[in-house]
């Protein structure tokens, strides 16, 4: 059913609505119009998909979008206007690399992986996974061994780059010491929590 | 990993909602509608990244709301067959190791998939559940929790909603990726790190 034949012209003939030209075509036995889809309009998912893939996008990316928005660590989170399952990805994003990288760190990385010769979706597994040892960039890349005559020096290479572009994720022992301070803050009074929060928004705002 | 993608909706908007500026207004509409929810060939929608424009307005006789047509930009997420995405353990059978993301959690790696000679172990409460072993120079290594297990994505696919579901079967699945770990460098992080001190040291 395309969505751009909806009819317009309607009229309302005994209780029913019918579409003009229907009423045109069958005068006697008012009866829904063939060209639009007036009965089914309210519930119908008109959707047309324009362009699956717009672009790709790091993790970085999403959840630099996702910080935006207002996501953080901080536990008042109904504060914020992010939806539940949002949530859910923002949890899984803190605990990959991309919550140290930088767009500095990315551009610096990018011009610097340019001479080796690696695919789109290579080099966005590579930012996303920040691989720190040769046996983790195997798989990502395919076919290493054919692709590459020179393939542990190339390997070596990219890890070196990898290792100094990069930030490393902090162990993640730090990180739940920080939540757990940031809890005990908030304890002692949620206003304060709150003052935090909307001064962090107003800055990404600006 | 993720993606964006551009969509044209033709979007009725509660009379409810009109009492904010359009803008927000559709933003949350299309929230409700999408988020979280599987589109088929697209993936999972994270969230809504931009909205490129609006226009009509049109109130249908009848309908109590008025239609605007929307073109707006989703954030994806839809694994690319070959990558590799870090995960955590869901459960384990003996038809292999389930996965999760935190967000989506249908990733499944079939027992044929998991790193070659390996044993189960099963569970001795629950005869269902164990723990898969990959044997390598006379030693088992775990697939447990403990640590985040690296997979690469085999297949991802949108089974048909069913017409109708036998009982007791497990919770219908709109987007399915199949994952394996049968790779140097895959499966749980540590038993390439241990590898590497190992290696140092010597």
């Amino acid at each position: 059913m395309a969505a751009d034949r909806v009819c317009h012209n309607f009229k309302k003939i005994d209780k029913e609505n019918v579409c003009v030209r229907a009423e045109n075509e069958v005068k006697e036995t008012p009866s829904p119009c063939s060209y639009c889809i007036l009965l089914s309009h309210s519930g119908f998912l008109q959707m047309k998909i324009l362009e699956a893939n717009a672009g790709a996008l790091t993790n970085f990316e999403v959840l630099d979008f996702l910080r935006a928005k207002g996501a953080s660590q901080d536990p008042t989170r109904v504060i914020a206007k992010v939806a539940q399952s949002e949530y859910k990805v923002y949890d899984y994003l803190v605990d990959t690399p991309a919550s140290v990288q930088t767009r500095e760190n990315i551009n610096e990385f990018l011009t610097g992986v340019k001479q080796h010769d690696l695919a789109k979706g290579e080099v966005l597994n590579i930012l996303n996974l920040r691989p720190a040892a040769e046996v983790e960039i195997y798989p990502i890349i395919e076919n290493c061994a054919e692709r590459f005559p020179d393939e542990t020096e190339e390997v070596t290479e990219i890890v070196e780059l990898v290792k100094n572009t990069l930030p490393q994720l902090e162990p993640k022992e730090n990180t739940k010491d920080a939540e757990e301070t940031a809890t005990l803050k908030d304890e002692k009074g949620t206003e304060i929590s709150q003052d935090r929060n909307e001064g962090a928004q107003q800055m990404e705002t600006s | 990993m993720f993606y964006l993608s551009r969509i044209e909706h033709k979007l009725p908007l509660p009379p409810s909602r009109l009492a904010l500026p359009i803008r927000e207004a559709i933003h949350m509409e299309l929230e409700k509608l999408f988020l979280d929810k599987v589109i088929a060939e697209l993936g999972l929608c994270i969230s809504v990244y931009d909205i490129r424009s609006i226009e009509g307005g049109f109130v249908f006789p009848g309908d109590g709301a008025p239609t605007y047509t929307v073109v707006f930009n989703l954030i994806m997420f839809r694994p690319f067959v070959g990558e590799i995405i870090s995960a955590k353990l869901l459960s384990s059978d003996a038809d292999g190791i389930r996965l999760t993301l935190g967000f989506f959690d249908d990733i499944y790696v079939p027992a044929h998939h998991l790193p070659t000679s390996n044993h189960f172990v099963a569970d001795l409460v629950n005869s269902k559940n164990g723990i898969w072993f990959w044997d390598y120079d006379e030693q088992s290594y775990p697939i447990d929790a403990a640590d985040e297990i690296k997979f690469q994505v085999q297949s991802v696919s949108y089974p048909p909603i069913p017409v109708e579901q036998p009982k007791e079967s497990k919770p219908f699945a709109p987007m399915l990726v199949t994952g394996s770990l049968d790779h140097d460098g895959l499966g749980p992080v540590s038993w390439w790190y241990a590898e590497e001190e190992a290696k140092e040291e010597e």
